[in-house]
């Protein structure tokens, strides 16, 4: 995990938590606040007090949030410029039995999947420029997959989720895992539909910097894809004791931080 | 950057080389305008001390300009939004080791 994230998480919770101890210590109440908080009983009354509605506020910023980024992405899918389907695009998507491509202008191949409600499949007049009819087919089919299973809809959902519950990290990592994960069932349905080399010659064209560099949404994701298109070992991502000490501590102290909170209005 | 990108500019060119293409727009416009495209790097600015005058060219072709511009317009959908809400078929092949590239590069049949 990012040292510098779980730097910002452990301090802001530990301020959160500290500033509402030192409030406990000077309220006016002061022996019931010192007595709330030395003892473990009344932090889990508040603990068990304050999880429920910690819950229901992450869920309506989940949702805000998840609004926010599927409208962001609309605005954006509105601001690309439709043109004509070139033939060879065409001919590609009838042969793979894909019903709606949208070609859009653009001077990079790229090609994308779009859309929480109805995915559409995104290709760039570019790529019938830059790819063969097999390695054009190869894209289609990947992003037809990611199409079938709403992939920018789950997407969005787990990015929404590891940005609302950022102190348990491991959320995030997780959300990193399935996203790479999609990216090589996607290909290992172009590999079976249509073998190695297509795969391989769309990853070498779209991978060389004429890409959405950094949109690719897996980043990293690149050396798993290659060594699944080259038969080898596919390399995984272990879970690294840090993250999983973060979020351990961050729910706690997320947790401690709530209830310190509940208990400080309580002596208002 | 549309005369210097169609060479209606020479490779090397002042602000009156402009204002000669462009005769109602003000010097003192040009001057701001091209400023400002070379801060954005579109233009390349050297300074002449001798003739206490500035020579500016282009950074780069209208399809090189095009290619960043379309990049940095997904990248900054990213930055805003975080790796959400598209699946885009792409990978960033600069981190594979020369041999996984070369293997690549054979298997894709590409020169």
């Amino acid at each position: 995990m990012n040292s510098r994230r779980s730097t910002f998480i452990y301090a802001g919770l530990s301020i959160a938590s500290l500033s509402c101890i030192a409030f406990l210590l000077v309220c006016p109440h002061r022996s019931d606040c010192l007595r709330s908080l030395t003892e473990a009983a009344t932090w889990l009354t508040y603990g068990g007090q304050v999880v429920q509605p910690l819950l229901i506020v992450s869920m309506l910023a989940w949702l805000i949030r998840l609004s926010w980024i599927l409208a962001a992405t609309l605005a954006w899918r509105r601001s690309l410029v439709p043109v004509a389907t070139p033939a060879a695009i065409v001919a590609a998507a009838e042969r793979i039995g894909l019903r709606r491509v949208v070609t859009v202008r653009g001077v990079q191949p790229e090609a994308l999947c779009a859309g929480a409600a109805r995915p559409e499949v995104i290709i760039t007049e570019a790529v019938a420029e830059a790819l063969d009819q097999p390695e054009i087919e190869a894209v289609l089919v990947h992003e037809q997959e990611h199409a079938r299973r709403r992939e920018p809809l789950l997407r969005a959902g787990l990015q929404a989720a590891a940005e609302v519950f950022f102190y348990i990290p491991i959320i995030r990592w997780l959300a990193q895992r399935r996203l790479e994960e999609s990216e090589l069932s996607a290909d290992r349905t172009a590999l079976d539909r249509l073998g190695a080399r297509p795969l391989a010659g769309a990853l070498w064209v779209l991978g060389n910097g004429a890409v959405l560099r950094g949109v690719a949404a897996f980043g990293d994701a690149a050396d798993l894809r290659v060594a699944q298109v080259l038969g080898e070992p596919i390399p995984r991502h272990r879970l690294a004791g840090s993250t999983l000490a973060v979020s351990a501590t961050g729910a706690l102290l997320a947790l401690q931080s709530g209830s310190c909170l509940a208990q400080a209005i309580a002596h208002l | 950057m549309r005369a210097a990108w169609r060479r209606e500019l020479p490779e090397r060119f002042v602000v009156r080389d402009v204002q000669r293409l462009l005769p109602k727009l003000a010097y003192t416009t040009l001057m701001t305008t091209v400023s400002r495209l070379a801060e954005k790097g579109l233009l390349e600015v050297q300074h002449l001390s001798e003739q206490k005058a500035y020579t500016y060219g282009t950074t780069g072709s209208a399809h090189v300009f095009l290619a960043a511009a379309s990049r940095q317009h997904v990248s900054r959908l990213r930055d805003q939004y975080g790796d959400a809400a598209l699946a885009a078929f792409a990978a960033e092949l600069e981190g594979l080791t020369p041999a996984q590239r070369e293997r690549l590069r054979r298997l894709a049949g590409r020169e």
